[in-house]
C-alpha cells in the first residue's frame, strides 16, 4: 500500500472522529483502547508505508512449520 | 448475556461461515493432494468437526457464565489467561486477514482489474463493520435473511452444470492408496475446526439443549454441500481442477442455456461475495466480543472501527503477494489452523477438567 | 406562590358580570365570538357564549326560547330546579374558564347563569364538514369505499361500527399547546398487548410541542428511529385497513383534523399488504402478492442493474440485446451512470409536479409529458431509448406499492444504490442491499422486529407472507400479540 492511500485512510479516521464525537462520551479506560488499537494501527501502517514487503505473520509462521512442510504434500 | 439468537441462526451462521470459502477454494488444494479422490474428503474431516462441536460445547458448560474468555482467565490465572486470550485473538486476525485479502484478490483479478485491491477490502470491511455494530441479533437476522438464498444458488450453479458432467473421472477409485485421501482430508479439517469458533456465540443462543443436534446437523449439511461441490467440479474437470485457484467459480463460465443465459460468472461472484460478507462478519464479531471480553470493556461500541482498521491493515501485511498465501494455505497453514482451532480447544479441555477432577 | 395562585385556573364566579367580563377579556378581538343573553323563566339572566359558524344556531335559538318558558319560584331551589331542567338537555357543567374554552372550539355552547358558579355546555357543535368519500391514495377495486374524514367523531364512528363489542377501547388524549389536537389510541382489549398501549401512551405524553397538524407529525415524534428512510407505522385512510390491524392486536392513533390514521407496530410486510388481498380470491391474492414483491425489488433495483451491466459486466447481457443497446446508445454523449441519474430525477421532478396541478390538468400533463419528454429526450440524443423503457417500468413498479410511504422510501434509496452501482457494478449493487438489509434487521417497530416472521423465523406465521392463506385456514394472530410480545425502547428513541 503506497504512502498516499495511508494517508487518505488516516485522514478520513481524524474526519471521521471529529464529525462524529460520540467516542467523547465514554469512559477514561475505553479511550485508552481506542488510541492504544489506533496506536498500534499507526505503526503498523507507517511499517507498511516504509516497507510494502514488511515480513508478515505467514512468514513467522511459516517458519514455524518448516519442518512439517513435506508431511502434507502430494 | 442476554439471550437473543435461536439456535437454527446459529447453525445458518456456522453453515455459511465455514461453507464460503471452502467451496470455491477447496477443490483446487485437495485435488493436488489426493488426485481422483479428492471427493471423498470431506466425508473423513467430519470427524473432526463433529469433534469440534462436542469440544466447543463442552467448554461452553465449563465456562462461567459460557464466556470462553473468562474460562481461560478462571484456569490458568489472570495474566496468563488474559495473555492466551490475546494470542488467540491475534490467531484469528490472522485467520480472518488471510480470507479477507483471498476475497478482494479473487474479486479484483477477476472483475474488477483496475480497481486497487484496498477499495474492494474496505467497503466490506465497513459493510461487516455495520453489522457488527448493531449486534448479534441483526448480524443472525441478515443471515437468516440470505443464507437460505446463497445456499439455493450454489446448488442451483451445481444443478445447471449437470448436462456437462462425466461420472467416470471418479473411477478407479483409491488408486494411490488411502493416504493421499488423508492427506487431502486433513486439510479439508482444517476449515471444519474453524466451528470452535461457534463457542463465542453460545452464550446468546436461547434453547441450550438443541445447541449440539444444530451443531451436528450443521457439520453434516457443510460435508454435505462440499461432497456436492467437490464431486461436481472433479467430474466437470478432473485432475485439472488443481491448475485452477478458484475451481468452482472456473465452472461456473461453463453454464450456457439457450443463447441468453451465459456469462454468469458475475451471479456466481455475487452469492459468494454474500458468503464471504458473513464469514467476515463473523471473525470480526468474534474478534470483536472476544477483546471487549477480554479487557473488560462497559461499552465496547466505540473499538469496532480501530479493529477494522488492524483487520485492513492485516490483510496487506500478512504477504508480499498472492502466490505467496495459496502457498501457506496448502501447507503451513493448514497445520496452523488446526492447532489454533481443534488442538488448543483439546487441550484446554483437557487441562480443565484435570485441574477440576484435582480440586475436587 | 402568589404568582402559582394566579396561574391556577380561574374558576366560573357566581355573579354573571363578572364572568362576562372575564370572558370578554380572554376572547378580546375574538370576532367570531357570539354572546347571546336570555332570561332563565323570564327572571334569571343567563348568557349563552358560542363561536360564530362553529354552532348549531338554530337549535341554540330553541333551547333560549325554551329557557324562557320555564317555572321558577323565588325561593332559593331554584338551582336545583334549573339544574334538574338543564339536564333535561343532556348538557353537563363545567367549573372553569379553561375547560369553556375546550368546549367553545368544538362548536359547543356554554350557558353561564346568574348565581350558579358552573357552566352548561351544550353540545350543538356543526360545521361544515367534508362527506365520507373514497380514500383518494387507497382506492380499491372490491371493499368499501369509506374514507375517514377530517373530524375525529366520524372516524371514531366508522370504527365502532366495524368492531361491535365493548373491548374495544378509545383512550383520549390532548396534544398540542396551541392546538390541544385531540388524539385517540384504539385498541381492542385483549388482542393488544398492554405493553404496547402503555408504551405508544408513554411517548405520545412525551411530545412537547406547539401543535400537531397531521398524524405524520406524530408519527416523527413516536418512532423508534426516525432518521431511517422506512417508516415504522403505517397511515392509513381506510377503516377496513384499521379494523384489521386492530383484530392482529395492533394499535391504532387517530388524528383530528386529518383522515389519516396510524396503525403500530408494523412489520415490512404488512407494508406490501393491500386490504383488497383478502377480498379478492386467495389464488389471484397469492398471484398479485408475488407480483408485488418482484416489483419492490424491481423498483429499487432495476436502474442500478442497468447501470451496472451496461458500465462492468456487458458480458452477461446476451447478444443480441447488447448489440441494439449499444446502437441506441452510441451517439449519447454521457456515461450509463449520468443518463440514469438525470433520466431518474426527471422522472422524480415530473411525479412531485404532478401532484400540484389542477386535477383536470395534472393526468395529461403527467402522461403526455413522461412520454413527449422521453421521446423527445431520446431524439435529441440527450438519453437512450433503453433507459427511457427502465424509467417506466420503474415508475410503474413503484406503483404497485399499496403503501405511499414505502414507496418513498424505495424511490429514495434507488439513488445510493445506482450511486454505489456506478461505481463498484455489481458488487456495489450488492453492498447497497446487503447495507439495507442489515438495516432493516436492526430496525423495530415499537419493539416487534421489522423483518418478523422472517427473521426472527416465527414459523406459524409465514403463511401470510408467502401466500394469501385461504379464509378457512387456521387463522393466527401474530405472536407479538399472543405472547403479549416485549415493547423494548431502542436506542434510536428520543425518549
Amino acid at each position: 500500500m503506497s504512502w498516499h492511500t495511508l494517508i487518505t485512510i488516516w485522514v478520513l479516521i481524524g474526519g471521521y472522529g471529529i464529525v462524529n464525537p460520540s467516542w467523547k462520551k465514554h469512559d477514561k479506560k475505553e479511550k485508552k483502547v481506542l488510541f492504544s488499537l489506533l496506536f498500534i494501527a499507526f505503526v503498523l501502517s507507517l511499517g507498511l508505508g516504509l516497507n510494502p514487503n514488511l515480513p508478515g505473520l505467514t512468514e513467522w509462521v511459516n517458519a514455524l512449520y518448516r519442518p512439517l512442510h513435506g508431511w502434507l504434500s502430494p | 448475556m442476554k439471550k437473543k439468537i435461536s439456535s437454527f441462526q446459529m447453525f445458518l451462521l456456522m453453515f455459511q461461515m465455514i461453507l464460503s470459502s471452502s467451496v470455491l477454494l477447496m477443490p483446487s488444494i485437495t485435488t493436488m493432494l489426493s488426485g481422483k479422490d479428492m471427493w471423498m474428503t470431506p466425508i473423513f474431516s467430519m470427524l473432526v468437526g463433529y469433534l469440534t462441536v462436542w469440544v466447543a460445547f463442552k467448554l461452553y458448560k465449563l465456562a462461567p457464565h459460557g464466556s470462553f474468555v473468562k474460562l481461560l482467565e478462571s484456569s490458568f490465572g489472570k495474566v496468563i489467561g488474559k495473555g492466551m486470550n490475546i494470542l488467540f485473538i491475534i490467531f484469528q486476525v490472522h485467520i480472518i486477514a488471510i480470507a479477507t485479502r483471498d476475497y478482494g484478490e479473487f474479486i479484483v483479478t477477476n472483475f474488477y482489474l483496475k480497481t486497487p485491491v484496498y477499495i474492494i477490502i474496505i467497503s466490506m470491511l465497513i459493510l461487516c463493520a455495520w453489522v457488527v455494530s448493531g449486534g448479534i441479533e441483526v448480524l443472525a437476522r441478515t443471515g437468516q435473511v440470505f443464507i437460505p438464498i446463497i445456499t439455493i444458488c450454489t446448488l442451483f450453479i451445481f444443478i445447471f452444470l449437470i448436462p456437462e458432467l462425466d461420472p467416470s473421472t471418479i473411477f478407479p477409485m483409491f488408486e494411490k492408496g488411502a493416504a493421499p485421501v488423508f492427506k487431502g482430508s486433513v486439510v479439508v479439517a482444517g476449515w471444519f475446526c474453524q466451528i470452535f469458533l461457534v463457542i463465542y456465540i453460545l452464550p446468546y443462543v436461547k434453547q441450550e439443549n438443541t445447541i449440539q443436534k444444530w451443531g451436528y446437523i450443521c457439520v453434516t449439511g457443510i460435508g454435505l454441500l462440499m461432497l456436492i461441490a467437490n464431486i461436481t467440479v472433479f467430474m466437470l474437470m478432473s485432475e485439472s481442477a488443481s491448475f485452477y485457484n478458484y475451481p468452482v467459480f472456473t465452472a461456473a463460465r461453463y453454464i450456457a442455456y439457450a443463447e441468453f443465459f451465459e456469462h454468469v460468472e458475475a451471479i456466481v461472484m455475487m452469492v459468494w461475495v454474500l458468503g464471504e460478507f458473513f464469514k467476515i462478519s463473523f471473525y470480526y464479531f468474534t474478534i470483536y466480543l472476544s477483546l471487549s471480553e477480554t479487557l473488560e470493556l462497559q461499552k465496547p461500541v466505540v473499538i469496532i472501527l480501530p479493529i477494522g482498521l488492524l483487520l485492513l491493515l492485516s490483510t496487506f501485511w500478512l504477504a508480499k503477494d498472492f502466490q505467496m498465501i495459496g502457498d501457506f494455505i496448502s501447507k503451513s497453514g493448514t497445520l496452523y489452523i488446526l492447532t489454533g482451532f481443534f488442538i488448543f480447544p483439546l487441550v484446554i479441555y483437557a487441562l480443565t477438567v484435570i485441574k477440576q477432577r484435582l480440586k475436587a | 406562590m402568589e404568582a402559582n395562585a394566579e396561574k391556577a385556573e380561574p374558576r366560573i364566579s357566581k355573579d354573571l358580570e363578572q364572568s362576562r367580563h372575564h370572558i370578554e377579556q380572554s376572547l378580546k378581538d375574538c370576532s367570531d365570538a357570539a354572546y347571546l343573553s336570555c332570561k332563565l323563566g323570564g327572571k334569571v339572566p343567563g348568557m349563552f357564549v358560542y363561536f360564530n359558524g362553529l354552532t348549531d344556531e338554530e337549535r341554540l335559538n330553541e333551547i333560549r326560547h325554551s329557557m324562557f318558558s320555564w317555572e321558577f319560584s323565588e325561593t332559593e331551589e331554584w338551582l336545583e330546579t334549573m339544574e334538574q331542567e338543564v339536564t333535561s338537555f343532556s348538557c353537563t357543567r363545567i367549573e372553569t374558564f379553561q375547560e369553556m374554552m375546550s368546549q367553545l372550539t368544538l362548536g359547543n355552547a356554554v350557558l353561564f347563569v346568574d348565581g350558579s358558579d358552573g357552566g352548561y355546555v351544550f353540545s350543538l357543535g356543526d360545521w361544515r364538514k367534508r362527506a365520507i368519500e373514497d380514500p383518494v391514495a387507497e382506492s380499491v377495486i372490491r371493499g368499501p369505499r369509506e374514507g375517514f374524514t377530517e373530524t375525529l367523531d366520524d372516524n371514531m364512528s366508522m370504527i365502532r361500527r366495524r368492531i361491535r363489542t365493548p373491548s374495544l377501547k378509545m383512550k383520549g388524549i390532548e396534544i398540542g399547546e396551541y392546538t390541544k389536537t385531540r388524539i385517540i389510541i384504539g385498541y381492542v382489549e385483549g388482542l393488544a398487548a398492554p405493553e404496547l398501549i402503555a408504551e405508544i401512551e408513554h411517548r405520545l405524553a412525551a411530545i412537547e410541542v406547539d401543535g400537531i397538524l397531521e398524524s405524520g407529525n406524530i408519527e416523527e415524534f413516536i418512532e423508534d428511529q426516525p432518521y431511517s428512510p422506512f417508516p415504522q407505522l403505517i397511515s392509513t385512510e381506510r377503516p377496513d385497513t384499521v379494523v384489521a390491524g386492530l383484530l392482529e392486536g395492533r394499535a391504532v392513533i387517530l388524528t383530528d383534523n386529518t383522515p389519516f390514521v396510524l396503525i403500530a407496530p408494523i412489520s415490512i410486510f404488512s407494508l406490501l399488504q393491500s386490504p383488497e388481498d383478502y377480498y379478492q380470491r386467495f389464488l389471484i391474492s397469492t398471484f398479485i402478492r408475488w407480483l408485488r414483491y418482484l416489483f419492490f425489488l424491481v423498483a429499487l433495483l432495476v436502474p442500478s442493474a442497468y447501470v451496472a451491466l451496461l458500465t462492468y459486466h456487458q458480458e452477461m447481457i446476451p447478444s443480441a440485446l447488447l448489440l441494439s443497446i449499444a446502437k441506441s446508445r452510441e451517439s449519447i454523449p454521457f456515461p450509463a451512470l449520468v443518463e440514469a441519474f438525470i433520466m431518474e430525477t426527471m422522472f422524480e421532478a415530473l411525479r412531485e409536479a404532478g401532484v400540484r396541478l389542477p386535477k383536470q390538468v395534472g393526468a395529461a400533463v403527467s402522461i403526455v409529458g413522461a412520454l413527449v419528454i422521453g421521446q423527445a429526450a431520446t431524439s435529441a440524443g440527450l438519453v437512450s431509448s433503453p433507459m427511457v423503457m427502465v424509467v417506466a417500468i420503474t415508475g410503474i413498479a413503484s406503483f404497485l406499492l399499496p403503501h405511499y410511504s414505502v414507496g418513498i422510501s424505495i424511490r429514495l434509496l434507488r439513488f445510493p444504490i445506482m450511486l454505489l452501482a456506478g461505481v463498484l457494478g455489481l458488487l456495489g449493487l450488492l453492498m447497497g442491499v446487503i447495507g439495507i438489509v442489515i438495516h432493516l434487521s436492526g430496525l423495530r417497530s415499537f419493539g416487534v422486529p421489522y423483518l418478523s416472521p422472517l427473521a426472527p423465523l416465527m414459523a406459524g406465521e409465514w403463511q401470510d407472507v408467502v401466500m394469501r392463506p385461504p379464509a378457512w385456514k387456521p387463522n393466527r394472530r401474530p405472536r407479538f400479540t399472543r405472547s403479549g410480545g416485549s415493547i423494548r425502547r431502542t436506542k434510536g428513541s428520543k425518549l
